[in-house]
Formats: C-alpha cells, sequence, structure tokens
C-alpha cells in the first residue's frame, strides 16, 4: 500500500500536496493544522469560490485580479507611450514634450502601485508560508525580482533620471496570478467529473419502517437491510437487491451503456444508477458510505496519488531544475549587471526565472493521466494506478479469457435430443413447468426456450406438485394426477431416481460429454425421456473487439481452461488462436512465455479463476468486478463486463500517452530554448510571463482535450431515454458445467 | 483615414455576426436589472470596459507596427505585409460570417475556456466595477474580427491611428450588444439574417479595401524597376 495516509490532499482540487523538498518523508506540522494548498492558483481559486459562495460578500480576491487589470493596462498605455517618445514617434521638439514624458512616467508610478498591492500582497503571504512550511519554489524568486524592479523604479522616478519598470512589475504580477488561477481551475476541470458522481446520490432516502409505514430518513443512516422505496426517475441511493418484482434500470453512469437494463427480484443494483420504471423496492446490501460509486472514486483518489514513469521523470527533472534554474539566474544576474548595469541584470535574471518555472513542466503528466483516469472512471473503468495506463499503451500482445469474458457466461439451448419414445412438445412443457421452479442459470435458459419453442402448441391441463429442489442436481416433483416422480437435472438426479437410459440417449449423451457442452437431462416414469444442450453464447462484440485489436497491431489469443473441443468451436467463429486445458499456472506460464516473444502483454479475464495469470500479466483487465474495484490481481477494473469497453480503453490509454509526450516535449522544449533566450537578455520579462501562462495553458488544455474528446455525455444530471428500449440479457456469473453435473 | 467611418459601420454590423457569442453576455450583465434604465446603465458600464480593452489593444498594435516597422524598414515592408494580412484577415471573416465555409469550423467543447469561470463571475455580479472588469475581459476574447482589426491597427504603424481605429471599432460594436442586452432582440428572424449578410460584405470591402491599400505600399515608387518577392517585398534604397 502506499502510504496514503501521509499524503496531504489539496483542500481546493483535491489532489496531492507535493512533500516538502528538504524533508520529504514527514509532513510538516504547518500543514496539519492549516488548509492545505498543492499551489498558490489552489489557495487562490478556493479562497474566490469560497467568497462565491457566500451570501452578499464581495467576491473581493476576483475582483482584486480585474481591477490589476484595469489598472495594469493603464500602465501599458503610459508605458507604449513613453517608449514611443523615447523612440522619436511622437514630435520632440513641441512645446511640453519633455514635461508629458515626466508626467508619463509619473502615471506609470501612480497606476502600478495598486496592483502591487493587490496582488503583490497574496504572493507574498504565500511565499511567506511556503517558507514555513520548508517548500521552495520560484515564487520567491519571482517576488524579488518584481519588487526590484518596482524599487529601483520608484527611485528612478523620484531622482528623474534612467528608465522604469513599472510595466514588468504589473504585467508579471498580473499574468503569474492568472496563470496560477488558470492552473488550479484547469486541475479542479480534470478531477471534477469524478467528484461531482458522489453528490449525485440523494440526501434523503425513503425507508420502510417495522409498522410498514415508508419514513423519510438521512441516507447516512441508512443500514444493511433496510428496504429502501426508489421513485422512478429517482437515482438509487445505495448498493443492494431488488426486493420488489420488476424494474427498468439506467445503469450509464456506472458502465457507460446507454440502454436501460431489466432487472428482476433479487437483482443487484447500484447506487447512483437511475430508477426508470416504477416504484421499487431496495433492499441495502452495503453501508452507505461503502457503496460501489464510493469506492469507485475511492480507489481513482488512490489510483491518482501513484506515479507512473513519465511523472518520476518529470519530478526528478522539476528537482534538480530548481538549484539549476538558481545558478543560471545568479549568473546572468551577474554577468548583465557588470556588463550592462544593475537593472539590466535583474531583468535578465527575471526573464529567466519566468520562463523556467516548472509549472507547466510539473503538470505535463498529472493533467493528463487524472483527466484519464476520471474520463474512465466516468465509463465504470478503473486504473489502479497512472502506472497501468502508461503500460497499457505499450502492450504488444492481448489475451482473453474464455468463459464470462469472449462468452456471456448464460449458456442457450443448442440442441433438444428426446427419446425415441417421447414427443419433443411433452418434454419442452415438463421440462418448462420444472425449470420454473429455479432460478438456476441453466433453468432459466430452458424455461425461456420452451417458452419460446411451445406458443404456437396447445398446452394439455396438468399441475405438477411437492416441487423438491435437489442442490446441486436439479429439481423433481410428482404428476397432480399419478404419483409418478418428474425430474430435471444432471445425470446423478437421474440416477437417484433410477430412470432408464435408452441406448439411443446414451449414445448421445456420450457424444456431448466428449465434446465438452453442458447438459440437462429430463426424466419421468422410469425413464430418461430427454437431453437439453447448452451451448455458451458469444457476446455480441466479441468478434469485433478481436478484430479492433488485431487493427492496432496486436498479437491476440485465447487462454482458456475449458476442454479443446468447446475452445476451438469459439476460436474457429472468432479467427483467433486458441490455448485450451490451461491450469491457472499454465495459464501463467503461457503468459511468461508470450512477454519472451512478443513484449508486453495485457490479459483481459473475470479475475476470479484466473488471477495469477492477471497479476502476473503486464496489464491485467478483469471484466465484471461490479462493487469490487479494487480487485488486487487486476491493473484495470471494469465494473459491468461489456467487452467492448476494451478497444476504447488502448485507444484511451494510447491517447493519454501521446498527449503526455506532447505536454512534455513542450514543457522540455519551451523552457531550454526559453532559458537560452531569456540568459541572453533579449527576452523581456513582460513576454516571459506572457509564454509562461501560454505553455501552461497549452499543457492544461491540451490535456483537457483529452477527457471532452472521451467523454459520454458532459451532463452528468440529464436522464436520457433511448427511444427504442433494447432488451438486454440478464447477466449472471459463470457457472461451469462441472459444477452442475458434480 | 477614409476608412473610419467604414470601420465604424464594420463594427456596427459586424458585431451583429458576434451577437452569438457575446449578445450571452451582454444578457447576463443585464439580467439582474428589472428597469430599462439601469440596464443601460449596465450596458454602458460593460461597453466602456470593452472599448478600454480595444483602445489598449490599439496602442499595443499600433506601438509594435511602428516598432516593427522602423526596425525592418530595410528588410521588410511591413506596413504593406501588415495591411494585406489584415486585409486577407477581414476577408476571410466576413465570407465566413456571410456563410461561406472554409473548412469544419472546430466545436467549442465544455471545457472550451479555462477563463469562462473567470469572466462568469464578473458577468453575474451587480457591482459597476464588476461590469467594468467583465467587459474588460470580453474584450480579451478571442475573435476574428478584432484581430483583423488589430493588424490594421498595426499596419498604421502609429500610438494614435492604431488606438483610433480601435476606438472607431469598438464604438461601432456599442449599439447591436446594447440592443442585445437590454431587449433580447427586438428584429425578426428575417432581419437579423438580412443584416447579417449585410454586415458580413461590409467587412470583405474593409478587408479589400485594406488589401488594396497594402498592395498600395507593394508597388512604392521605384519598386517596379526590380522584381519583388510578392509575399516579403524588400523596399529597395
Amino acid at each position: 500500500m502506499t502510504s496514503s495516509v501521509a499524503n496531504l490532499s489539496c483542500d481546493y482540487c483535491g489532489l496531492p500536496v507535493p512533500g516538502s523538498l528538504w524533508n520529504s518523508r514527514e509532513p510538516s506540522p504547518v500543514a496539519d493544522a492549516s488548509p492545505a494548498y498543492c499551489c498558490y492558483g489552489c489557495q487562490l481559486a478556493h479562497a474566490i469560490t469560497q467568497e462565491a459562495g457566500e451570501e452578499g460578500s464581495a467576491r473581493w480576491t476576483l475582483t482584486r485580479l480585474g481591477i490589476a487589470i484595469f489598472f495594469a493596462m493603464n500602465v501599458m498605455v503610459c508605458t507604449l507611450a513613453l517608449w514611443a517618445y523615447d523612440a522619436g514617434q511622437f514630435d520632440t521638439q513641441a512645446p511640453m514634450a519633455a514635461s508629458f514624458a515626466e508626467l508619463l512616467r509619473f502615471a506609470c508610478m501612480l497606476l502600478s502601485l495598486p496592483v502591487l498591492f493587490l496582488l503583490g500582497k497574496p504572493l507574498i503571504e504565500n511565499a511567506a508560508q511556503q517558507l514555513q512550511q520548508r517548500r521552495f519554489s520560484t515564487d520567491l524568486l519571482l517576488l524579488s525580482g518584481v519588487l526590484a524592479a518596482y524599487g529601483y523604479s520608484v527611485v528612478a522616478v523620484w531622482a528623474d533620471l534612467g528608465p522604469i519598470y513599472f510595466e514588468v512589475g504589473c504585467m508579471i504580477l498580473v499574468l503569474v496570478t492568472l496563470g496560477r488561477w488558470l492552473e488550479a481551475t484547469g486541475k479542479l476541470k480534470s478531477t471534477e467529473a469524478l467528484d461531482r458522481l458522489q453528490q449525485l446520490l440523494p440526501d434523503v432516502v425513503l425507508r420502510l419502517s417495522e409498522e410498514g409505514q415508508f419514513e423519510e430518513i438521512p441516507r447516512s443512516q441508512v443500514q444493511v437491510g433496510d428496504q429502501l422505496r426508489v421513485r422512478a426517475g429517482e437515482r438509487i441511493p445505495c448498493d443492494g437487491h431488488l426486493f420488489s418484482s420488476r424494474s427498468t434500470v439506467d445503469e450509464q453512469l456506472l458502465t457507460g451503456e446507454a440502454w436501460p437494463v431489466e432487472k428482476s427480484r433479487g437483482d443487484v443494483l447500484t447506487g447512483g444508477t437511475i430508477n426508470l420504471d416504477g416504484d421499487l423496492l431496495l433492499k441495502v446490501s452495503s453501508p452507505p458510505d461503502a457503496g460501489t460509486l464510493d469506492r469507485l472514486v475511492q480507489a481513482v483518489r488512490l489510483a491518482r496519488e501513484s506515479q507512473g514513469e513519465y511523472q518520476q521523470l518529470a519530478d526528478r527533472y522539476s528537482r534538480s531544475f530548481l538549484p539549476i534554474v538558481v545558478i543560471i539566474a545568479a549568473g546572468v544576474l551577474l554577468f548583465h549587471s557588470l556588463q550592462t548595469g544593475l537593472m539590466a541584470g535583474i531583468m535578465a535574471s527575471l526573464s529567466v526565472i519566468l520562463i523556467s518555472c516548472p509549472c507547466a513542466l510539473g503538470l505535463a503528466t498529472p493533467m493528463a493521466i487524472w483527466a484519464a483516469i476520471g474520463t474512465a472512471a466516468r465509463r465504470g473503468i478503473v486504473y489502479q494506478g497512472g502506472a497501468a495506463l502508461e503500460r497499457l499503451a505499450t502492450i504488444k500482445a492481448i489475451r482473453f479469457d474464455k468463459t464470462g469474458t469472449l462468452t456471456t457466461g448464460t449458456p442457450v439451448i443448442e440442441q433438444v435430443i428426446t427419446d425415441p419414445s417421447t414427443r419433443l412438445s411433452q418434454v419442452l412443457q415438463i421440462g418448462n413447468m420444472l425449470a420454473e421452479s429455479s432460478s438456476h442459470i441453466f433453468s432459466r435458459c430452458i424455461q425461456k426456450y420452451s417458452t419460446q419453442q411451445l406458443t404456437a402448441l396447445t398446452l394439455p391441463e396438468m399441475l405438477l406438485v411437492e416441487m423438491v429442489s435437489h442442490p446441486g442436481a436439479g429439481v423433481s416433483a410428482s404428476w397432480s394426477a399419478e404419483p409418478t416422480t418428474v425430474a430435471l437435472g444432471n445425470l446423478q438426479l437421474m440416477t437417484q431416481f433410477d430412470f432408464n437410459l435408452s441406448e439411443a440417449m446414451e449414445q448421445a449423451l456420450c457424444n456431448i460429454h466428449l465434446a465438452g457442452q453442458p447438459y440437462v437431462l429430463i426424466g419421468w416414469a422410469g425413464h430418461v425421456r430427454g437431453l437439453f444442450v447448452l451451448r455458451e453464447e458469444l457476446r455480441s462484440h466479441a468478434a469485433d473487439v478481436i478484430d479492433e485489436c488485431r487493427q492496432r497491431g496486436l498479437d491476440v489469443g485465447i487462454l482458456t481452461g475449458d476442454y479443446a473441443n468447446s475452445a476451438e468451436k469459439v476460436a474457429r467463429i472468432l479467427n483467433i488462436p486458441v490455448q485450451a486445458q490451461m491450469t491457472p499456472s499454465l495459464k501463467s506460464e503461457a503468459i511468461r512465455t508470450l512477454q519472451k516473444e512478443c513484449g508486453a502483454v495485457a490479459l483481459i479475464g473475470d479475475g476470479v479463476n484466473d488471477a495469477p495469470a492477471l497479476a502476473l500479466a503486464d496489464v491485467g483487465i478483469s471484466l465484471g468486478c461490479g462493487a469490487d474495484v479494487t480487485r488486487e490481481s487486476a491493473d484495470v477494473c471494469l465494473i459491468s463486463d461489456d467487452l467492448s469497453q476494451i478497444p476504447w480503453l488502448l485507444d484511451l490509454s494510447a491517447r493519454t500517452i501521446t498527449t503526455i509526450r506532447q505536454n512534455l516535449l513542450w514543457a522540455f522544449g519551451y523552457n531550454s530554448v526559453g532559458i537560452l533566450l531569456a540568459a541572453t537578455g533579449y527576452l523581456h520579462p513582460a513576454f516571459a510571463a506572457i509564454m509562461m501562462v501560454g505553455s501552461s495553458v497549452y499543457v492544461i488544455s491540451n490535456s483537457l482535450k483529452l477527457s471532452s474528446e472521451f467523454a459520454i455525455d458532459n451532463n452528468l444530471n440529464a436522464i436520457k431515454l433511448p427511444t427504442v428500449i433494447k432488451q438486454v440479457e440478464l447477466a449472471s456469473l459463470p457457472v461451469p458445467a462441472e459444477e452442475v453435473l458434480a | 483615414m477614409i476608412e473610419l467611418p467604414l470601420i465604424f459601420i464594420a463594427g456596427l454590423l459586424g458585431s451583429s455576426h458576434c451577437i452569438g457569442m457575446c449578445g450571452g453576455f451582454a444578457l447576463l450583465i443585464g439580467m439582474g436589472d428589472s428597469n430599462v434604465r439601469s440596464n443601460l446603465w449596465a450596458q454602458t458600464v460593460y461597453s466602456l470596459g470593452r472599448i478600454f480593452t480595444y483602445l489598449v489593444l490599439g496602442v499595443l498594435a499600433g506601438y509594435f507596427g511602428n516598432r516593427l516597422s522602423t526596425q525592418l524598414s530595410g528588410w521588410v515592408n511591413v506596413p504593406a505585409i501588415l495591411s494585406v494580412t489584415a486585409g486577407i484577415f477581414l476577408i476571410i471573416q466576413g465570407l465566413i460570417a456571410a456563410g461561406v465555409r472554409f473548412r469544419k469550423q472546430k466545436q467549442f467543447t465544455s471545457h472550451g475556456c479555462l477563463a469562462g469561470s473567470f469572466l462568469a463571475t464578473f458577468l453575474r455580479s451587480k457591482k459597476t466595477s464588476d461590469r467594468f472588469i467583465a467587459g474588460l475581459l470580453t474584450g480579451l476574447l478571442p475573435c476574428g474580427l478584432v484581430y483583423a482589426f488589430l493588424s490594421m491597427a498595426a499596419a498604421s504603424g502609429s500610438l494614435i491611428t492604431g488606438s483610433l481605429v480601435m476606438l472607431v471599432f469598438g464604438f461601432g460594436t456599442v449599439p447591436l450588444m446594447m440592443l442585445t442586452g437590454v431587449s433580447g432582440s427586438l428584429m425578426s428572424l428575417i432581419a437579423r439574417q438580412r443584416l447579417l449578410k449585410l454586415a458580413a460584405w461590409c467587412v470583405v470591402i474593409t478587408g479589400v479595401l485594406t488589401l488594396a491599400r497594402g498592395a498600395g505600399y507593394l508597388s512604392l515608387p521605384g519598386s517596379t524597376a526590380q522584381p519583388a518577392c510578392p509575399i516579403c517585398v524588400q523596399t529597395i534604397e
């Protein structure tokens, strides 16, 4: 585990606060007592948003910046006029020309003092606080430069000699403040989508009291086992099971799937999804603060804190960067002071500091990662850290588990074989009646199949009584008319009731067994009468997903523990190589071999029986995690079992890495070129400040572009009802055939 | 300057194509005011803020235009290039407004502008100073029309003329913005569409005039003798 307790998170953007430079291990005592901010921008932005929230407050912080901008613009105009005068753009021979210039100098001073007062003061306070917290940043250097420019210029105006530099001070103050504020806003934007998720849950819920009345209670007081009423259009407040008969739920929030999902009694309902269809009764299964949504948000918060390779690279660079910049700035100051004069030295070193301000560099990686992690979370995908995201972009091969990954895990009836003496309609009809009493996955598919087949046939009046469920074997019952047992289940159950297998049936059973297909038997009156042969169904997107993976140049394949026969059947349909009858240890071995042959490997599985292989793969992707979003073995967890998220995920990772590279290239390149230019003294500090803000804004918007490109819908609160309702199969846990037949 | 009235008209009519973007701001500014008079006052303050920004930008453009042309006078005919740039800019802007599509227009996404929340705070405020700042910031928003006139201001190569160009342009944008802000929309849809077309062509005409002036700079006396690069015309001295 990472030391998440020791890591402070920013009070504004919720991102981790960087450790102090001098003793990075222990959090400083000051930071513990006072609100913590990761940067000056966040402190500023927090002050602004807090004030905005208060009634009647003057939003003084933001107004201060606005007024400062106005004054700075005035200073700019006066300075330009002065420069134009010096450059001879005006008629210097005109009467009052000299006093006009002097007036402009005074105006510059008067107009720039408010800027210093309005923006300098909070910056000074922040720098002092940073010193107290033993965090060292370029802010301190910037401030000294700005103060020097002001001090020098005031003296120059007073003594009426030499050039003035008020515009430099004003521009730097305004741009630095604005830049920091923009950075904080950008950070908040990259994280707010996720943080807003939690706020979607209703504050008040309707609980069924012991007296059978509904009472309003706060959501925080809900306990496991409570029954809650959720009205149509409301968000489901907690994780639980459906207690009323049926409902339709919009799970887009967690799965990215826009189609409503049909739910029947006993099905899992997830907090934050929307009940679309009439009142429903929810039986709460997890405490209100430990639901899927909370775990999701928590997992993503943890993921934000973990650092990938790129982040470590940028951090290492930034850390050694600061001392180097100080040395360069000092060198430049010395050189230009001796060469041209003190003020030229100060200006040049100020430019160096402004240009080298590692804001863009510091933001380059985390901004992109945060945006990507947040976007993925909105689709119910949780990365266990930025490193997983980076690794996913480098994979060369991808392997799929079969059962429950490529196949639905919900089988369908392929064939019904009947005893020669029995009619098919009889088998179907009795099978249907028996299956009705059981909720087993096989029973459900027998019921579904026989209902479809029987619609045209007339049903004679028949009743089954004394239904008995035999766990792990099947169900049995008696006729209402005569005392004969009927049974539906595995071979064991048939033997239990001494049902005979005819020769034809025995042959058929043998073939099916060899093919490795699951089956269910039905029998009555001393004979096995029918054989339901089941087949695993491929997920609807399986073929497309594999195609898309191929298009991305990946080596694809199946690793399965299933019998070769059934695995090869799937492999033929999907046109993909398969390795069957793999035990968990063989799977791990296969992954190791593949890593040697191809390179990085991603394995996609359900994360239950292939955990060791998932952990071994470079990226383990686990489908159908549900509430279990922090599965240890998987690097990426999908709440849903929607396979079609995989190509999207690959694209997101690739795009994130591209964005990070662009950001880093920009930041490194800009810093290196900028410093050279600044060191020569040719770069005016005002332009350096503009470039600094521009560079940060580029990195921020480049990263935010990522989340808007991959976002599903920007308005979380909008409930979208599709015009066509698609029936979505209820996905149940995959049940291996062996388990039923055991 | 012969263009000044035209600039005013371009600003006046050209602003109708900007109503889509800035009209919303104008509406927001006046939202808190119940009567027309206080709303008008709010609009005036807001517009003054905008014009102030244009003025400052004009001064900047004029200064740097001058600096460029004096420093590079031996190499490049700066006013000519700036004029041509401004002309092309204006023509493109005008044609886009008139309905000509050059390439797929970028969709503004929700994250669009980081400064959005910054501006919004001022727009919603009822204080006069905040409204002025809102105008100030609106003037800094990226707008093709503003850039086009800025290139023109730069081409003038003078602080005074540059600021004058922008000032006139700024005042030109006031009436429509005010109208939008005060009454939402007084005009019918058809009338607005007609005005829009007219405005667009007005911008194109200003562009053509500027371009022509730029071309005029290119053919300075004496330059006919030698063939010159059409883009970076070297002045002959």
